[in-house]
């Protein structure tokens, strides 16, 4: 060719230009992102934020409205199982039977008003959290609520409540945000174990003094109310009977969560059978007040025995086993007759 | 011609890349919000976002969820990934993991009884294996390599006794952060926080998961509207400048020869100003002329070589001779006299049409500047001298390059040489004219001639002021060289090409 350009040269170029042409119609296409997700959270998380604890509460409340309303626990839906339906359940019952007697006694005014929360920080289910609440309306102490998830798929439901014992200080716990990791029933490291705890309460409400674990547990006054009371009704059927208490534990476990000086807030259930026997021929042996009113009349005659069952909620505050006080504290306690059986 | 042709396609090439740049920015703009949905409408009852999907796009997205039967409830909850994984666990779902294309999302099946802790995992896979708007076809593929290690999976966990259940409604659930219920339809808004969050879509946890869209603003660059107006402009102004020069040349050329037509019974001349293809075509006429001119009286030195070289195959002496005579002995040879005679022209034309030749050279700005001066070389005149001109640095530059370089630089004198040989042909021809004899001979075989007497002869007659002390070894021993090696085969080549 005449021209001086060197063929390849020219492709090269026309080449040049048509990959800038190209280039300018594929940047029509805005470069799709990748998706960038966040690294995981470095430590454990709380099973629950602020606000899907207040929801949980405010569903926990609901529920007990509705419950309280009809006093049926069936309207408590999901939302209050375990030992906290059982004994309200006990609570209803015996609402509705002593209503119209001089023995009226009213469910428990519940509030889920949170004070101080704790909740569990742990991967797996069942997840817990615990809330002291303010003091309700017509009540002198606060509550101690113990919630539970069972399952992802579950609602957090209220466990078990118990009443907080006047001039009782209830331990520090981790904050919320953070989290406390639960302490499972048979949690070492601390003075006894949680379900090792609830052993020892049941032996020591049974035998005070007596109990081998009468120097594990701080004086309460709980336990103080029991053992007066029971001194008091010994006394009263020692001429037609015996009267002995037996404390046995509930089939559900107790509840444990690490306080921040890793110690533990355990809450149990227990039952309490309260057994009225007439011993003595020709004696006889009368109950009156509570257990009757549950019963359906102003007094019973006992025939053979009479066994009033209460189911108790207890909550203990077990120290670290390495601490300078090893006593476990009683922290509240709730107790409500269940059943009044009789022989 | 082609010249030219090139110079339009530059020109086209340049408005084309401006109006694509500015159609870019505008009728081509991206838009600015992109909705995207799933390639298919979900047949698991629960659909949920790997983390990250929710402001892959931009920090805040719509999020509509549609269910299949519009009475259905749907739901949208946020969740962290962790109680979502929980909540899901193995039941059958898909997983969003991305974004296939600008419609469509990418997503990833669980079959039943995939194992929760798998699909932590399978973002990374599902990426890589669901792209473009294949996405309906792939996620099945996925599907079954999720479901191998859910086979796994399903005899360590526990995932027997959820499988068996079925999904629980998931409105209202603890778990969830945020949710949004709704009949049929529901729409959700959520701007990004830090964390992994996942969201989880489904109707009523039995039927069939609603279909997903996500709606985000997304930032749309417009990068190639100033790179293209810019670029567009350069090539459309290059190809312009190409144009004109070509222009130009051709005025010139016109003019020239007009010139020459009333100047001078040979306009010769002019046709030797240029080596382009049409002259050299009309020289071929007019050589053609002159040797039916010629023919009539034959004399002089040149005469008999050309006689030698009308001879077939007799070319490579014919050169020699003609290079011999021209370099050697410029003035003796009767082509000598008429040069001098005809170099005053020349050189006028080549001053002419020498500004027009560099213009063009600095337009296409291709070749170094070895290599220009040779493209200078149009002109019968100039061609020798650049030969010459690069014979000498080739000298001065030797030092600095290697061997290898030096040689180039030859390989390409030769090219320009050979097109100089064009040019030498119409130099012949006004040399040969005046003389009368040659001219003929140079009309049968004007490649023979073309390349190297007439070059070297009408070069030495002109260059001679300008870089003659060198020149002349240089010319002749790598013209001679050239010639022996490849000249001849050239010459004729591109004799028969130009033909």
């Amino acid at each position: 060719m005449s021209t001086g350009q060197p063929l390849r040269a020219r492709v090269a170029r026309l080449g040049a230009v048509l990959a800038a042409a190209a280039l300018l119609v594929a940047g029509c296409a805005v470069p799709l992102p990748t998706v960038e997700a966040d690294p995981p959270p470095d430590g454990p998380q709380p099973a629950l934020d602020e606000p899907r604890l207040e929801r949980v509460l405010a569903a926990v409340s609901d529920a007990l409205a509705a419950g309280d309303e009809t006093g049926d626990v069936t309207d408590f839906g999901t939302r209050v199982q375990g030992p906290a339906m059982h004994s309200r359940r006990a609570e209803y019952r015996l609402a509705a039977r002593t209503a119209d007697t001089d023995e009226a006694v009213e469910p428990q005014v519940l509030t889920t008003e949170p004070q101080v929360v704790a909740i569990s920080n742990e991967d797996e289910w069942p997840k817990r959290v615990l809330v002291i609440t303010t003091i309700a309306e017509g009540m002198n102490t606060p509550l101690l609520l113990g919630m539970e998830q069972d399952d992802p798929r579950g609602d957090y439901h209220l466990y078990a409540w118990v009443r907080l014992l006047p001039e009782t200080t209830t331990p520090p716990m981790a904050a919320p945000v953070e989290g406390s990791p639960d302490v499972p029933p048979d949690a070492e490291g601390l003075v006894l174990s949680p379900a090792d705890t609830l052993d020892a309460y049941a032996d020591l409400l049974e035998n005070d003094a007596d109990s081998e674990f009468a120097d594990t547990f701080a004086e309460d006054r709980f336990r103080s109310l029991v053992v007066e009371d029971r001194e008091a009704i010994a006394e009263s059927v020692e001429d037609a009977g015996e009267y002995t208490e037996e404390y046995s534990i509930r089939q559900f476990e107790p509840v444990g969560m690490q306080t921040a000086d890793g110690g533990a807030v355990v809450i149990g259930a227990l039952r309490a059978d309260h057994v009225y026997e007439r011993t003595i021929d020709d004696s006889e042996l009368t109950v009156a007040g509570q257990i009757a009113a549950f019963a359906g009349s102003e007094s019973i005659d006992v025939e053979t025995s009479l066994t009033a069952r209460y189911y108790v909620t207890v909550a203990f505050y077990v120290p670290p086993a390495d601490a300078d006080d090893t006593t476990i504290q009683v922290l509240g306690a709730e107790r409500v007759l269940e059943s009044v059986d009789t022989e | 011609m082609a010249r030219r042709i090139f110079a339009i396609v530059l020109v086209v090439l340049g408005l084309g890349t401006i109006g694509a740049a500015i159609a870019s920015g505008t009728i081509w703009r991206p838009d600015d919000r992109v909705t995207l949905a799933l390639a298919a409408a979900p047949d698991v009852p629960v659909v949920i976002t790997a983390p990250g999907v929710l402001d892959a796009v931009d920090d805040t997205v719509d999020v509509r969820v549609v269910a299949a039967d519009p009475s259905s409830p749907v739901v949208i909850a946020m969740g962290r990934e962790s109680d979502v994984r929980a909540w899901v666990a193995d039941a059958p779902h898909w997983e969003i993991t991305g974004l296939a294309d600008w419609e469509t999302l990418a997503h990833t099946e669980a079959t039943e009884g995939a194992a929760p802790a798998d699909p932590t995992d399978d973002p990374t896979d599902a990426t890589e294996t669901t792209d473009g708007g294949e996405a309906s076809e792939s996620p099945s593929d996925d599907a079954e390599e999720t479901e191998t290690p859910s086979d796994d999976a399903e005899t360590e966990a526990p995932g027997d006794d959820a499988e068996a259940e079925p999904l629980p409604d998931p409105a209202g659930s603890d778990l969830w952060v945020e949710e949004v219920t709704g009949t049929g339809e529901a729409t959700y808004t959520w701007t990004s926080v830090p964390g992994r969050w996942v969201m989880l879509v489904a109707t009523d946890g039995t039927q069939p998961a609603p279909q997903v869209e996500l709606t985000w603003d997304r930032e749309v660059e417009t990068p190639f509207v100033q790179p293209g107006i810019i670029l567009g402009s350069a090539v459309t102004l290059l190809g312009l400048a190409l144009l004109v020069v070509q222009l130009l040349a051709d005025l010139e050329r016109r003019r020239a020869r007009r010139a020459a037509a009333r100047t001078a019974p040979e306009p010769v001349v002019t046709t030797t100003v240029e080596g382009d293809r049409p002259l050299t075509r009309r020289e071929i006429r007019l050589a053609a002329e002159a040797a039916r001119r010629g023919r009539k009286g034959r004399s002089g030195g040149p005469a008999t070589t050309t006689d030698e070289m009308t001879a077939v195959g007799a070319e490579s002496p014919s050169t020699v001779e003609a290079s011999d005579d021209g370099t050697a002995a410029p003035e003796t040879p009767p082509t000598a006299s008429t040069p001098a005679e005809a170099g005053g022209d020349e050189l006028a034309a080549w001053v002419r049409s020498g500004a027009a030749s560099q213009l063009m050279h600095e337009g296409e700005r291709t070749t170094p500047a070895d290599l220009e001066l040779g493209d200078e070389e149009p002109t019968p005149a100039a061609a020798p001298a650049p030969a010459d001109a690069a014979g000498p640095d080739e000298g001065d530059d030797a030092p600095r390059r290697t061997r290898a370089g030096a040689d180039r630089p030859q390989g390409r004198d030769r090219w320009w040489r050979r097109r100089r040989d064009d040019a030498a042909a119409p130099a012949e021809t006004e040399q040969a004219e005046p003389s009368g004899s040659d001219q003929p001979d140079a009309g049968g075989s004007v490649p023979e001639q073309a390349s190297p007497g007439p070059a070297t002869g009408s070069g030495d007659t002109e260059q001679i002021p300008v870089v003659r002390p060198d020149d002349e070894p240089n010319p002749q021993t790598s013209g001679a060289s050239w010639r022996e090696t490849w000249g001849f085969g050239g010459t004729d080549h591109e004799r028969e090409e130009e033909r």
